[in-house]
């Protein structure tokens, strides 16, 4: 080996080790200095779920160590976390400081100033270093952070619509994933073989099903309201697409109408779908050897729309929200670990250990680690550029109900696909009379 | 001495009683009387909270909504048809099973299990169950030459089968109470109906079934009230679909509470129940007349 040669190797080997240096240095970053509000406790309270819990469990522990901020944490069953939630606003408790929350129900607290508007917390400097708006998805900002162009929550989990399909079904049949509704429609009913159905999709009635409506309806190029707040689904566009989710479920499986998220998942994992739509958690198990007959043939692609128009999938995501009855203190303490926990460093880890499939961070995305893990992740990308919410309002869960039976008495033939959503557009009306959001 | 005697005969029971009695206040009365009192405002919690008092004003709105008539029918259908059977058929196991039959203490424990499961895990299995495809039920419907019907789905078949899975969860409580009724009737009177050459239909027609009236009035109050109510299976099994065509009273209630934030009006809802199963225990203590 010549002189030059070691020079070389050893510049190289040093430049690594600096290298490398740098960037543990750059994640130690992250509070690694402490925090102003080192001795203060604050209360925590999330949903049970597999990230939150990873939250609880491995990163606030973290968190209190690197900042010296006490976190009283409490998990809860998703359904008891609202009640629990508004039972304690209502007393003025002050219990919990920093909760997980949807950004479809802002305007549920958000209305009766019980959520803390964040905008001015980014300014004050209490973020770690290199945390902005600018690390999420634009559309993210737009949409999970925001209500009325105010911010109300940090992102940590974003759910969008996407679809599941078979490549070796699609293989077989000459098929690529369909674009269109009537693609879909026509190649669901082709790969249609019992007990292997052409797709799988929410029908139950329940809240979440009214996803894959506004989906669809978006995707035909209507929205739910105007911008009076007229509703608008019951026109053309509603009923394009609720027509076509009528005629798409008739290749589903017989009891698709009792079909949840978790049904969804597990009939396509089980194989019993050629297609699906799915929210990217449900990724996880068509990988997972113990629950899934599909490893290997399968992929994720975008929603189909209508033709000519452009698909806008439905969607929603968990969000950490301050409590605007903590004390200012308090609230500045929780902002930085909400800050903490939808940082790029606990986003990234929350994916590698397969305990979040629906990031947040943009650098995520870029991860090339995650895109080998996450096989939907290209999908989920493009689909996160033109993902929507509706227009958070009050009495989104109520409105979202009507929606929900016009599909199923659309579903069940009880009604015209036009004929429901005329019916559910009088009730919505009725309901925004009320909220004196229409006059 | 004759003081705390005085004491002793007459308010050491009620010193012994009062910690039930709080309890009772804290869990029951407060909370009826509390709800009973919200019913009169409105007080949605997704808009303000305040509370406007209004008078009968929710109630008229109850009474002025197809939802809820809707509601009702569908309740009154299951509460009749759940208490018919589950009587029916818990009298039918407990007359067997108080008879000297082989393993009868296995049976008993078995057809005890149901009650034990909790109803969200009951409602998740009869779900499989009534799967069109894979679930037992139309396995053997098939099997006899039928067509499957799609269970949870064809609004024929949906309230009848949330009757059955009902039934077959609460059958245990009939067969206990009935059971624990009819082994305190004393043997001697069958022996000498049985010496007078009564049939079994008449022994069971005017010493069985008289003798059991106050337990059949506990069972038959007991049961109308839990079907009357009925929650975590419909929640799991439908959903209250599909459109609506399983939403009872308890689905509307807990809907209008907890989802829409009605609390004014749910409180309501709640209110009308409570009064409906006061008028079926009262119904029943005068329709089955226990001589004393």
């Amino acid at each position: 080996m010549t002189k030059g040669t070691v020079f070389l190797a050893t510049l190289v080997l040093v430049s690594g080790i600096l290298f490398c240096d740098l960037g543990v240095a750059a994640t130690q970053e992250l509070y690694a200095g402490g925090s102003e509000f080192a001795g203060e406790t604050i209360s925590y309270i999330g949903e049970d779920g597999p990230l939150y819990r990873y939250h609880v469990e491995k990163w606030i522990p973290i968190f209190e160590k690197r900042t010296g901020i006490k976190v009283n944490a409490e998990i809860v069953p998703a359904e008891q976390l609202d009640v629990k939630l508004v039972t304690e606003f209502l007393a003025e408790t002050g219990a919990y400081n920093i909760f997980t929350w949807g950004p479809h129900q802002y305007g549920e607290f958000a209305t009766k100033g019980w959520i803390e508007p964040l905008a001015k917390y980014f300014k004050e400097d209490l973020a770690p270093k290199g945390y902005g708006i600018e690390q999420f998805l634009p559309n993210i900002v737009n949409t999970i952070m925001c209500m009325n162009g105010e911010i109300y929550g940090l992102p940590i989990s974003v759910d969008v619509k996407l679809l599941a399909y078979r490549t070796d079904l699609f293989s077989e049949a000459g098929l690529t994933p369909p674009e269109t509704f009537s693609q879909e429609i026509r190649y669901a009913r082709k790969l249609t073989n019992p007990p292997t159905y052409g797709v799988a999709i929410h029908g139950k009635q329940y809240d979440a099903t009214v996803w894959v409506f506004y989906t669809f309806l978006w995707g035909c190029g209507g929205e739910i309201y105007d911008e009076n707040w007229n509703p608008t689904f019951q026109q053309e566009p509603g009923v394009k697409a609720l027509t076509a989710y009528c005629d798409l479920i008739e290749y589903g499986p017989p009891d698709i109408l009792t079909y949840d998220f978790m049904k969804v998942e597990s009939c396509f994992a089980s194989g019993r779908a050629a297609m699906a739509h799915i929210w990217p958690g449900s990724c996880g198990s068509f990988v997972n050897p113990e629950t899934s007959k599909v490893i290997g043939k399968w992929d994720a692609a975008q929603i189909p729309h209508w033709e000519g128009c452009v698909s806008h999938p439905g969607g929603g995501g968990t969000v950490y929200t301050i409590s605007s009855q903590a004390s200012p203190r308090e609230k500045k303490a929780a902002f930085q670990l909400g800050a903490f926990l939808s940082s790029e460093e606990v986003d990234l880890d929350s994916v590698l250990a397969m305990k979040n499939a629906s990031p947040c961070c943009a650098a995520t995305f870029q991860n090339s680690r995650v895109k080998e893990m996450h096989l939907h992740f290209p999908a989920m990308f493009e689909a996160l550029k033109t993902f929507r919410m509706p227009r958070s309002i009050a009495p989104q869960r109520e409105i979202n109900s009507v929606v929900v039976l016009a599909m199923q008495q659309a579903a069940i033939g009880e009604k015209s696909p036009r004929q429901a959503l005329a019916d559910a557009a009088k009730k919505v009306r009725k309901i925004l009379e009320e909220a004196a959001v229409l006059k | 001495m004759k003081g705390f005697r005085k004491f002793k005969k007459t308010l050491l029971p009620w010193l012994f009683m009062t910690p039930a009695f709080l309890i009772l206040l804290v869990v029951l009365a407060i909370p009826i009387v509390w709800t009973c009192g919200l019913s009169f405002y409105d007080w949605s919690l997704l808009y303000t909270t305040e509370k406007t008092f209004v008078g009968f004003k929710k109630y008229a709105e109850i009474l002025t909504s197809p939802i809820f008539w809707k509601s009702l029918k569908i309740t009154m259908i299951l509460t009749v048809a759940c208490t018919f059977f589950e009587f029916i058929i818990g009298l039918a196991l407990a007359l067997l099973l108080n008879r000297e039959i082989r393993a009868r203490n296995i049976f008993r424990g078995l057809f005890l299990i149901p009650m034990m499961i909790t109803p969200i895990v009951v409602g998740l299995q009869w779900r499989w169950l009534y799967d069109t495809e894979y679930g037992l039920i139309n396995y053997f419907v098939g099997m006899i030459g039928f067509s499957r019907p799609n269970w949870l789905i064809n609004k024929s078949w949906v309230l009848p089968s949330i009757i059955i899975a009902e039934t077959w969860e609460n059958c245990g409580y009939v067969i206990l109470f009935l059971l624990a009724g009819l082994q305190s009737i004393p043997q001697s009177l069958y022996e000498a109906a049985q010496l007078d050459g009564a049939s079994r239909l008449k022994r069971l027609l005017n010493i069985t079934l008289p003798l059991l009236k106050p337990v059949i009035l506990i069972v038959l109050i007991m049961r109308s009230v839990v079907s009357f109510r009925i929650f975590a299976l419909i929640y799991t099994l439908t959903g209250g679909g599909p459109a609506n065509a399983t939403k009872n009273l308890a689905m509307l209630t807990y809907e209008t509470g907890f989802s829409y934030w009605r609390i004014g009006q749910a409180a309501a809802l709640a209110v009308f129940m409570m009064g409906v199963c006061m008028f079926m225990g009262i119904f029943y203590i005068k329709f089955i007349k226990i001589e004393r």
